[in-house]
């Protein structure tokens, strides 16, 4: 079974490098040692600039300029998680896409039955940090549950003739 | 799904890996669909045959369950 929407196995690798990158800054954030002033002051286009973050006159599309540290951080973690969730296998056939499309739908239902547990039991400041996590909590669990799987299968080999 | 793709092998005495390879699959796979824990595909099942040199009805069949 082809699928047209793989990428190739090699952006795996690109995937690991930037989840690494990722890793590295957010360690150095937790550390005090941030990089706002890197990304300080860069124009962007707003399509919405809205609460007590936002602030300013506009409120709807207009330029302006942002720091966009958290932007580039969680778009290396993004793109990352992408790549190495959804790159070709070495040996991908159609066994491996079964595999990987029980493994979305599984890594589907459990990512929300977590955020339907968080709902009722995190709140006030708290649950905005379950929303970040939730920009990448479902392509974890896919990546681990894919994993998990290939590794049950890969364990069966020993009964080769 | 019932088959019995291992006896085919042996009757051509090629490993899982050599039938693999003939049907442009992984390893892995044979073994699952030998094991029946993997529904192949039609296609798969066509060119399995096509190698065994049989009808895809004398390699798989179904059983009561299915």
């Amino acid at each position: 079974m082809k699928s047209p929407f793989l990428l190739p196995h090699q952006f795996r690798l690109v995937g690991i490098v930037l989840l690494v990158l990722f890793v590295v800054f957010f360690i150095l954030i937790q550390f005090e040692i941030n990089f706002r002033s890197i990304f300080d002051d860069i124009p962007v286009f707003a399509i919405w600039n809205n609460g007590i973050l936002g602030g300013g006159d506009k409120e709807f599309f207009y330029l302006t300029h942002e720091n966009l540290e958290f932007e580039i951080i969680s778009t290396l973690a993004i793109i990352g998680l992408l790549f190495v969730a959804f790159s070709k296998q070495k040996n991908e056939d159609e066994f491996v896409m079964k595999i990987r499309l029980d493994a979305l739908l599984w890594a589907t239902y459990f990512h929300y039955i977590i955020l339907l547990v968080s709902l009722f039991t995190v709140y006030g400041l708290g649950f905005m940090h379950v929303l970040i996590a939730n920009m990448f909590a479902l392509l974890v669990i896919f990546i681990l549950r894919f994993y998990y799987l290939l590794f049950l299968n890969l364990n069966t080999l020993h009964n080769e003739e | 799904m019932k088959n019995n793709l291992r006896v085919e092998r042996a009757i051509l005495n090629i490993t899982q890996g050599d039938l693999a390879k003939k049907v442009g699959v992984s390893r892995q796979t044979i073994n699952a669909i030998e094991l029946g824990k993997y529904n192949l595909s039609t296609i798969l099942a066509l060119k399995i045959s096509k190698v065994c040199n049989k009808n895809v009805n004398d390699i798989f069949e179904l059983e009561e369950t299915d």
